[in-house]
């Protein structure tokens, strides 16, 4: 299931324009330098598939 | 208020112009601490004359940086100053440690972030509105801290169901999360102390944090003391009958005491 979001993550990043950044605090990506940083960290990309889970399960929460 | 905002990478750029955003929708008088002058002299000159600070840029579990990012504005040697002052923070991981360990020195309000915080150039103006409306309504609507961190967080969620692009939900959803306001009647959930975390399981943060030092080592001779003298009392009650069970007023004396403890204890006085 891991690699399935890993690999559309990867899919969406790829799909950016070039003026695209994530600024995540003191670091700001482009699109090649996120697909390279989680390509060589594990622990990141762990976290930003934790992530993207978190966020699917909010979004399936019913808000009060 | 004073507003301390360094600007030195690109980060620093966006987040420099979200506080000019802020204090021009704030439309209040301010000190501003900007890219050079945001430096902790300058902050530790000023701060006695402000009530509200506001700080937007990089942070650690730390401090606050200051221009440069080689020294802090604020941190635990000098958190101290905040005490009786609201500190409103758009900085990582602030909220983590030195948000709490200024928040325990006397800090009125700390509004600050457990975790990086993150967002993406394109949805930019929605990662603003959520990180600067906090200090907006309570300055404009008069809400109260606590009330004002729930709106912001539900602020957070309109963003999300707003947003169009799913990588954008997923930050705002990351930053709604992390986002903390330590108040008196809002004490921090967590604590580095593994004394305070196991007081805090006990007996929820709001107790927990009125707990001190003092008092728990008085509430430990207290129990200790109780016990010695429970077992010497009924060791010599054994000696003279041969039996501990026998109705003596030493053991109604040790139910009344345990009695009051527990009614003082309820009652929050210990």
């Amino acid at each position: 299931m891991s690699e399935e979001i890993y690999r559309v993550v990867k899919e969406y990043i790829k799909s950016r324009n070039s003026g695209w950044r994530f600024i995540f605090g003191g670091q700001v990506f482009d699109k090649n330098k996120l697909l390279e940083k989680m390509e060589k960290d594990k622990k990141f990309r762990k976290f930003i598939i934790e992530e993207v889970i978190k966020t699917a399960v909010d979004l399936l929460t019913p808000k009060k | 208020m004073l507003a301390i905002a360094p600007r030195y990478d690109e980060a620093t750029e966006y987040s420099y112009k979200w506080i000019k955003k802020l204090m021009e929708e704030l439309e209040a008088e301010y000190t501003p601490l900007f890219e050079s002058d945001a430096t902790r002299e300058n902050f530790e000159k000023e701060v006695e004359n402000h009530s509200i600070v506001v700080f937007y840029d990089h942070g650690d579990e730390v401090g606050l940086y200051a221009q440069g990012g080689r020294t802090y504005v604020i941190d635990k040697r000098n958190n101290h100053l905040l005490k009786g002052k609201i500190i409103y923070t758009m900085a990582c991981l602030w909220g983590i440690d030195g948000g709490i360990d200024t928040w325990k020195k006397g800090a009125k309000v700390v509004w600050a972030y457990k975790d990086v915080f993150a967002f993406t150039n394109y949805d930019e103006e929605l990662f603003m509105e959520c990180a600067n409306y906090g200090l907006i309504i309570v300055i404009k609507e008069g809400v109260s801290w606590e009330e004002a961190v729930e709106k912001a967080k539900k602020k957070f969620d309109e963003a999300i169901e707003k947003a169009e692009d799913g990588w954008t939900k997923i930050w705002l959803r990351h930053d709604r999360d992390a986002l903390v306001c330590y108040t008196e009647n809002n004490p921090p959930e967590t604590s580095t102390c593994m004394l305070r975390q196991l007081a805090i399981k006990l007996f929820g943060a709001k107790r927990a944090w009125k707990l001190r030092r003092a008092k728990v080592f008085a509430l430990m001779l207290t129990c200790v003391g109780y016990g010695i003298a429970l077992h010497d009392f009924a060791h010599q009650v054994w000696e003279l009958k041969g039996t501990s069970l026998s109705l003596e007023g030493g053991y109604i004396g040790f139910i009344m005491m345990l009695a009051g403890l527990l009614l003082l204890f309820l009652d929050h006085k210990v």
